[in-house]
């Protein structure tokens, strides 16, 4: 099985090769006009898209997927739960200030093309915690861990804040107004609702953390809620996060996204190779994470050296490449892990004209 | 002997000896079902027998609202008795049941649901009702009521899983997500758990599953009010084989959609939809929001579709529809049984006025509105004599029938603070001293202590406002010296 994670600073996309020719994709980037996932795919040889997941609607995550959808056709796609997104859209239309608009355009496009989509193959599902995707004979299954119910509700809630009638009329409220003019962050709620995976395949784990942070601090939010969930006994889930090989780092290693009980589980008997996508504007990921990491995860690869995460990786004691002593800090655009069936993963990352040998 | 009254929660099973009444949950639930139950007196009643008076004295503009319902109540009793073949049949009696209040600039419409909810309550006992109960969550009046209950068909849709918990209009709604695989058992445990409104949810993962042309005829029906419409509860929407949806069709495979996953439910009467309560206040405001053209095409289609033949059912929906589509002539044109609804349109007028800039030809266009209601239909509306007087006041209209109007306001309504701080508020703009009645005010309603209402911040703000519109200075500081600590505690804003 083969990981590539691409992340060019701001972006993220998961491409995993299966082993049965099968191809998994996670989200959607673009560097400087170009459809990483897709210009990956294409030289890979690979037409096609198996599983397409759209973990949430922020930019980092949604650029380009209205071209990836069109081109690759996927054959399934887990959809964030999108509520009433459409709705929004349709409110906000003509109401957002610039600074606010390019996610919109995006979302926008991403979800009108996954809505041409489900029309003529009816293969798109809102996806939450314990859905599960196991072709048949494959001896693999993808579980899809958040967003959890409660999350969800949460989520819809929140959208809700964003118009209100106000003498008879629609309108954005003070918040909304104050979020899409850049005075305030999004916040958590496009979070809230990101869905993450774990792929099993024999005693293999992978976990893609989308970016699920820790939610309201409930037991039914968050990372909390998520192992609360797959725990239930009419899931059976747990031990998929136990003893894990590789993970992608929720978030892009964001302090808000890292969970103790998670990662605890994740390392419980063996360190698991930690990959992140930053996000180089905000400086993530963050020192206090890449810290953890060194106790919670035996290699390390950045996707970018944008906004110096490899610079606060070498800080918090992880090596560089030319040190090779100590566990390695990967940095390009691209980093792919190969995990074999049995035996350790290997780590290699590459610029984007090349990719990978 | 008269037919025995019963609650069913969930859709009633077998034929229903009457039409069903729905209540919406709207502002105007109280005066179109008082309406429709003198029009259904007038057709069960003797000629010329006392009941048959009191439904028509019930139907004439004019005729006051406590007057209305008092004849109500005499006149549903004396048919119950005479006539043990038909039942009286609420759907929805929680709409009317509701127990929540409005705030004081706007509580006439709870105060009259609760006014006819109290003639159900006392006249039910009697015999000759079936009050349905679909949506259970805010019904806690009808807890204390001396009627059997049963359960209709639809309860056990959801199986007798955790769906079991949830009120009979959203169990259509989770069988059909279980179905779907969309949820399990497990989750929809975990959303009556966890979730802050599980029912309202379930609305929404149901709205979230479908197709765009099928959200968008959930929200176009969702202006409707079915089933009082023709066409099985969908007014004058065709239903067309192709195209989306437009403010005149819907597609057919979008009606079948609606139907089958519970966004519109059956009612006992073979082929009559509606969409309940539960979900038309989670789509309605999607609707305005998204579809604002194709809204107020389909008000203005349903406003004008009564005749002078119409039935009573017909009008007061066609007026429904018609004060929603702003149309103002429309509006006051189908206000034939009742006007207090013209309050809606005057109250959009008045706040548009508001500005900025602020409008004093549309406080007059407001005011005006307001003298219609007290003029051709019910003169002791205390809200319509408040809001006369405001608008009238900011249209610089004369003093002494501004101060009329505020007086009688007070008069028919005199527990509302609101009312009462701008009657004392105006008098002391016109510079009479009313420090000691306000001083007065103050400490009565503080004794009432209603954290959810503020009465003392509504009387206090308004007697102020009007002060110091008068420049009355002295008196505010004399009213804040005598009442500075009651102030502090219920009145931080005033």
């Amino acid at each position: 099985m083969e990981i590539y994670v691409l992340g060019p600073g701001v972006g993220e996309s998961v491409v995993v090769c299966m082993p049965d020719g099968r191809t998994v994709v996670v989200d959607c980037c673009v560097d400087d006009g170009t459809n990483l996932p897709a210009a990956l795919l294409d030289d890979l040889g690979v037409d096609h898209i198996d599983l397409l997941v759209l973990t949430h609607p922020d930019l980092d995550h949604v650029r380009g997927m209205a071209d990836l959808v069109r081109r690759f056709r996927p054959a399934r796609v887990w959809r964030y739960p999108r509520g009433l997104l459409r709705d929004t859209l349709q409110v906000l239309g003509g109401m957002t200030t610039a600074a606010g608009a390019e996610r919109f355009v995006e979302a926008r496009a991403a979800n009108d093309a996954l809505d041409e989509l489900l029309q003529t193959t009816g293969t798109v599902a809102h996806t939450t915690s314990g859905a599960v995707w196991s072709p048949p004979g494959a001896g693999y299954r993808v579980v899809a861990l958040a967003p959890t119910p409660y999350d969800e509700a949460r989520a819809f809630a929140r959208a809700r804040e964003l118009v209100e009638r106000a003498r008879g009329r629609v309108r954005l409220t003070a918040q909304a107004e104050a979020w899409f003019s850049g005075e305030r962050p999004l916040g958590d709620l496009p979070n809230m609702v990101s869905i993450g995976l774990v792929i099993e395949l024999g005693a293999r784990r992978i976990v893609l953390g989308g970016d699920i942070e820790n939610g309201d601090g409930t037991p039914h939010s968050g990372w909390r809620g998520v192992l609360a969930q797959l725990a239930r006994p009419d899931v059976g889930l747990g031990a998929l996060m136990d003893d894990v090989d590789v993970v992608k780092v929720a978030h892009h290693g964001s302090t808000g996204a890292w969970s103790d009980e998670a990662w605890a589980r994740h390392a419980a008997t063996r360190r698991p190779v930690a990959i992140i996508a930053p996000y180089a504007p905000s400086r993530l990921p963050t020192a206090d994470v890449l810290g953890r990491l060194r106790a919670a995860a035996c290699r390390l690869g950045i996707t970018s050296a944008e906004g110096d995460g490899a610079g606060r990786a070498r800080r918090a004691g992880w090596a560089d490449a030319a040190a090779r002593s100590v566990p390695l800090v990967e940095t390009a655009a691209c980093v792919k892990v190969t995990l074999p069936r049995e035996g350790d993963a290997t780590l290699a990352c590459g610029a984007r004209a090349a990719w990978l040998a | 002997m008269v037919r025995p009254s019963r609650i069913v929660v969930g859709r009633p099973a077998g034929p229903l000896a009457g039409p069903a009444l729905f209540a919406f949950g709207h502002t105007d639930d109280a005066q179109r079902v008082a309406a429709l139950l003198a029009d259904r007196i007038a057709a069960l009643a003797a000629p010329g027998s006392d009941a048959a008076r009191a439904a028509a004295e019930c139907l004439a503009p004019r005729t006051a609202w406590r007057r209305r319902i008092a004849l109500l109540e005499g006149a549903l009793a004396d048919v119950a008795e005479a006539r043990p073949d038909v039942e009286f049949v609420v759907w929805d009696v929680d709409a009317l049941a509701a127990v929540e209040r409005e705030a004081f600039d706007v509580e006439r419409s709870s105060l009259m649901r609760r006014d006819l909810f109290g003639v159900i309550e006392r006249v039910a006992p009697g015999g000759g009702w079936t009050l349905v109960r679909t949506a259970t969550d805010g019904g806690a009046l009808l807890d204390e009521l001396d009627v059997p209950r049963e359960f209709g068909d639809a309860v056990g849709e959801a199986g007798d899983g955790p769906g079991a918990w949830f009120s009979p209009d959203v169990r259509p709604l989770i069988a059909w997500l279980l179905a779907r695989e969309r949820m399990s058992a497990g989750e929809l445990d975990e959303i009556r758990h966890t979730v802050a409104d599980p029912a309202g949810h379930l609305v929404d993962l149901v709205y979230q599953e479908a197709p765009a042309a099928i959200q968008d005829a959930a929200k176009l029906v969702s202006a409707l009010r079915a089933p009082q419409h023709v066409n099985g509860g969908y007014g004058r929407l065709r239903f067309a084989e192709q195209g989306g949806v437009s403010a005149t069709a819907i597609p057919t495979a979008a009606r079948a959609a609606l139907q089958a996953c519970g966004l519109v439910q059956p009612t006992a009467a073979p082929g009559q939809w509606w969409m309940p309560r539960t979900v038309r206040a989670r789509l309605a405001g999607l609707a305005e929001g998204t579809m604002p053209a194709e809204v107020a095409a389909l008000h203005v289609a349903e406003g004008r579709a009564a005749t002078p033949t119409s039935s009573v059912s017909e009008v007061v929906e066609a007026h429904h529809h018609a004060v929603r589509s702003g149309d103002l002539d429309l509006a006051v044109t189908t206000a034939r049984y009742y006007g207090s609804e013209l309050a809606e349109v005057a109250k959009q007028i008045s706040r548009d006025a508001a500005g900025p800039p602020a409008s004093k030809q549309g406080f007059a266009r407001a005011a005006q509105i307001y003298q219609t209601i007290l003029d051709r239909f019910d003169a002791t509306d205390a809200y319509a004599w408040e809001y006369y007087a405001y608008n009238l006041a900011r249209a610089d209209g004369p003093s002494d029938e501004v101060l009329r109007a505020y007086q009688r306001a007070h008069a028919h309504r005199p527990r509302n603070p609101l009312y009462h701080g701008r009657w004392l508020g105006y008098r002391g703009q016109l510079g009479e001293v009313v420090v000691a009645e306000a001083i007065a005010g103050i400490r009565e309603y503080a004794l009432e202590r209603d954290q959810s209402r503020q009465p003392v911040s509504f009387f206090a703000r308004a007697v102020f406002a009007g002060l110091d519109r008068g420049d009355a200075h002295g008196q505010v500081t004399a009213i804040r010296a005598a009442c500075g600590a009651l102030l502090r505690d219920l009145a931080p804003n005033a």
